[in-house]
This record gives C-alpha cells, structure tokens and sequence, in this order.
C-alpha cells in the first residue's frame, strides 16, 4: 500500500507556484451578469472552480439560471476538471439581470470494506471515519466508486438595491448625526472635512452603505448619483450630482442649508424635498428604491434639518 | 494494489499552474495608454437627454477631470437627442456640440470643458493673481479657498451677483469605525496669473477627477452664480 502525506505535496506545491495558494479543499464559486451592448445580449456567467488537490478527487459542477427582472429565463449546467463554467443568456440590455449559480463538486470515493477513502478535504465523511492523525489518505483506483454529488452552496450577482444607514461615529453615530448649527462657521462632511467655510445655517451629517437584493453589502467600486423632487422652498431644487465611490467604502451625506456670514437664513427661508439615488455599476444603472425626505431651514425662527429614509 | 495518482496530479497542476502563470504575465504587460478623449464612456438615455447631463455622465464614467459653462436659463434645460458615432469621450463630445451648437468643447492639460459660448461670465474670466490649496481634501473646500480671493469677492461685489447656495453632495466615505480621513491624501494646487476658470480647472486636475458646472441667472429677481461639482 502506498501512501503519501499530504503535507508533503503541500510543501511541494509552494515551491512550484511560489505565491499562489496551493490551499487544499478551497471551492470557489463565481456569479456575474454581463452586458453585451454591441449584441444586445445579457448574458449570465457561473462558475465553480476546485483548487488543484481538491480536484484529484472532485469533479466541479456548476448550474447556472438566469433571471430577467427577476423572472426566470434559463437554466443549464456544466461539470468540468478543476473548472465548471456556464453561460446562460437571454436576448435584450434594458432589463436587470441576475443570475444564480449553485456549486456543486462531484465526488468519487471507495470502499474495499475494510477501510475508505477518507475525505481530507472536508466535505463529507464516510460514516465513521475521522482524519487520521498522521493524514494518510489513499487515492481511488480499482475498488468500487460511489459518485457523490455535493451541494456546496449558491452565489449570485449583487445588484445594487438600496441605501442603509450605517453606524459611523462620530459624525454619523447609527448612521444619522447630530443637527448641527453654525453662525459663523465651518460645514464639515461625515468624514470630518470642512466642506464650506464661513457659514450661518444647519446641518446634518449622515452615512449610507449600499446593499444589495439580499441585503448584503456591496463593497466594488460604484458611482452614485443622486437626484431631487417634490421640491417646496425658498431656494430651488438642488442640482444633480455624482459621486465615484471607492471600494470597500460607504456613502457620505451632509444635507445643509443656510447662507455664506454674516448673511443667515429669514426667519422662515427653509425648504422640503425627496433624495432620489441611482447606482452605476459595471456600466449599468440602478435607480435604488431608497428615498430621503428632507426639511431643512429655518422655522419661524427655529433652525431644522431632518433627515428621513421613507422609503427603504 | 492502490496506486497513487498524486504525482499525476502534482504534474498536470504544474503545467497548468504554468499556463496560468503565463496567462498572468501575458495580461499584466505593458499596455499604452489610451489618450484621455480615446476612453470609452458610458451614457444612457441617448434619445432623451440634458447636455448637463450627457456631460456629467461622460466625465464621471470615463473618470475624466472637466467642467462645464451652462447657459443661465431660468427654465430647465431642454432635453436633445445625441447621435453619437461611439464612446469615445471625444466622440461623446463632438455629438454634444453637433446637438447643442451654442456649446464648445476643449481639452487642455488633462482637463475637458464644455462652454456655452454666449454665455457672459462675470467671473470665468477674472485674472486671479495667486492661487494656492495646501492638502485640501475635498474639491469643494478648494473652492471655498478660491471664493474666499479678496479678488472674487471684489468682482462679486462690483457685478452684484451673489453665490448661490453650494451643494455639498455626497461623500466617499471610508468604511471604518470612526469614517474619519485623517490619513487620506489631499491635493493641493499653486497657480498664478491665471484665469477663475483656469483656476477651477486646476482644482479638478490635481484632485485627478471632478467635474465642475458654473451658471449665471438672472432669475426671480435674483442675480447669482451657482458652482458645483457634479462630479465628485
């Protein structure tokens, strides 16, 4: 009987590739929507990829369907050597597509009665079996094979959906700071910059993470925009205005209104409006459900600016 | 009899491991740059669409530093159809002045401006002696600094006309306890002898991106200058 140790061939592999992870038992699995303007296809990509150990004994296996506006297009699959790949489409751009992908690997064990093939990579055991302490493991080969095909778990493509607000202290503690007012003063951002300077007005501060269909951040790089309406007040309907947003960062907001010193706002110069947002993504755009209401002024005399998600 | 398949395996991975090695190489070589009129860049809505907006959109995609003279309608804007031949922010820019003739485009040191050409600034074309932002960290605390010029203010006075309000927008907020920027670089700007808009431009370009948008109004009884960034 011949036996290998594993952490033999783990030593073997960082010689070889030097930086590149030689992790055994790592799945990877993929989703993502493509946009083919030029073929006015969206196409839906899905892969499950198993690292190289892994694949000595697993087969990938990836299924992928694709969504148009959340209806349901297609689904195929694929099984593949260390990787599954499978593109599904359907005819159009205009639409939101989503896919999801659910991995599989297709594992192949035996039994000669006395002893099994043990599954070091941590997927399944066979009933009663446990690693050994000195990790031998025996390769299959001439006794019988049990195909097992293992769910591992479903990915999708994240699509920007909504704004959340997001614990950011201290400017922006559980999302929402502080109404501050100046007379002369500094109007600073959530992040603490002075923004305008010499000021006599009302502010406040807030921070955002976007979500997506699931609720789960999205931390890519994005552009947002965001856009005004049902707009009463003194003043006129702010401007639209963009904003790139590294990643793995949040969204700031600092909703103000006043004037530059020793000008202030009238005894009732204020104004209400909604804050509309849309995401570009992967060179898409995605009107975000969330919308702000804002009041923000002077109200007989009494400074203001609230600041509410009213629809999430 | 087991035999082990491990050295076959340890062999195909090597090979494929190189290829995949070689693959790496092959897509990080060294590619030219693309001149920044030649970026793609990205527009929806051809069919119905602003030229504050087609502007807007074609800087902020192709991430592409620039600034725009709006006409100082005091109705909105009317909505055009681009005939665009392809992407390209040149391209882009060629259609929106084919569209909206009253409007120029040029580029100048990495900056882009699109200028409605009957437009009468009072400000734009004010000589600003000396320009100086020491690590500013947002575009619009720059162009607080420029406003604050005892020269703009000087010329704000001698047209009568007023700022309007600046829209703050929002923020790129780094995702941490605190959100604080502390550590995060600024830019910082010295000009001299320059104009108010070569000014501008120059806040744009040493922030490497942003777009700015300058309008004069004669609206409702008041007479004001708005400046934002539209691209942050």
């Amino acid at each position: 009987m011949k036996t290998i140790r594993l952490f033999i061939m783990l030593v073997f592999f960082s010689c070889v590739f030097g930086a590149i992870d030689a992790l055994a038992g790592n799945v990877y699995g993929t989703s993502a929507v493509i946009y083919d303007y030029a073929n006015n296809r969206t196409r839906g990509y899905s892969r499950t990829q198993v690292d190289y150990a892994t694949a000595e004994y697993y087969t990938a296996y990836v299924c992928g369907e694709l969504y148009k506006d959340g209806v349901y297009q297609v689904r195929a699959c694929q099984s593949g050597i260390i990787t599954a790949t499978i593109y599904t489409q359907y005819t159009g751009t205009s639409a939101t597509g989503s896919v999801v992908s659910d991995h599989y690997v297709d594992m192949k064990y035996f039994d000669e009665e006395q002893s099994s093939y043990i599954d070091y990579s941590g997927y399944r055991f066979l009933p009663g079996n446990n690693y050994p302490i000195d990790w031998f493991f025996y390769p299959a080969e001439i006794f019988g094979y049990f195909p097992v095909s293992i769910y591992l778990g479903s990915t999708y493509n994240q699509i920007p959906t909504k704004l959340r607000f997001i614990h950011t202290p201290p400017r922006a503690p559980n999302g929402i700071g502080p109404e501050i007012t100046v007379t002369n003063g500094d109007v600073l951002d959530t992040a603490g910059n002075v923004k305008l300077s010499n000021q006599c007005g009302v502010y406040r501060n807030m921070a955002y993470e976007l979500v997506d269909q699931q609720d789960k951040p999205i931390v890519v790089a994005f552009n947002i925009t965001e856009t005004f309406a049902d707009y009463s007040g003194v003043d006129s309907v702010p401007g639209t205005l963009s904003q790139s947003i590294s990643a793995g960062n949040i969204v700031g907001d600092t909703q103000y209104m006043g004037r530059t010193a020793p000008t202030c706002l009238g005894t009732n110069d204020n104004e209400s409006f909604t804050q509309h947002f849309m995401v570009t993504l992967g060179g898409k755009n995605h009107n975000l459900t969330t919308v702000v209401s804002i009041l923000r002024g002077r109200f007989s005399g009494t400074y203001m600016c609230d600041v509410a998600i009213t629809t999430p | 009899m087991k035999v082990c398949k491990t050295w076959l395996v340890l062999a195909l991975a090597t090979g494929l491991g190189a290829i995949a090695f070689g693959q790496s190489v092959a897509d990080s070589g060294v590619v030219k740059p693309k001149h920044v009129l030649e970026r793609q860049v990205a527009i929806r809505g051809l069919e119905k669409i602003t030229i504050e907006r087609a502007f807007r959109e074609a800087m902020s995609s192709g991430n592409v530093p620039g600034g725009i003279v709006l006409p100082g309608d005091c109705a909105n804007e009317d909505e055009r159809q681009l005939d665009i031949a392809s992407t390209t922010l040149r391209d882009v820019l060629d259609s929106i002045v084919s569209a909206a003739p009253s409007y120029r485009w040029q580029y100048r040191r990495g900056v882009v401006n699109l200028i409605e050409v009957r437009d009468g600034t009072a400000l734009l074309g004010l000589r600003i002696k000396r320009f100086e932002v020491k690590n500013a960290k947002t575009l619009s605390g720059a162009l607080n600094d420029l406003m604050n010029l005892s020269e703009v203010k000087r010329r704000l006075e001698e047209v009568n006309i007023s700022q309007a309000k600046q829209e703050i927008g929002l923020t790129d907020l780094r995702r941490t306890d605190s959100g604080m920027d502390g550590d995060t670089q600024g830019f910082s700007v010295s000009c001299s002898n320059v104009t108010f808009r070569e000014a501008l431009n120059e806040i744009v370009r040493a922030n490497g991106k942003g777009a700015w948008a300058y309008s004069e109004r004669h609206c409702n009884g008041r007479d004001e200058i708005r400046i934002n960034f539209i691209v942050q």
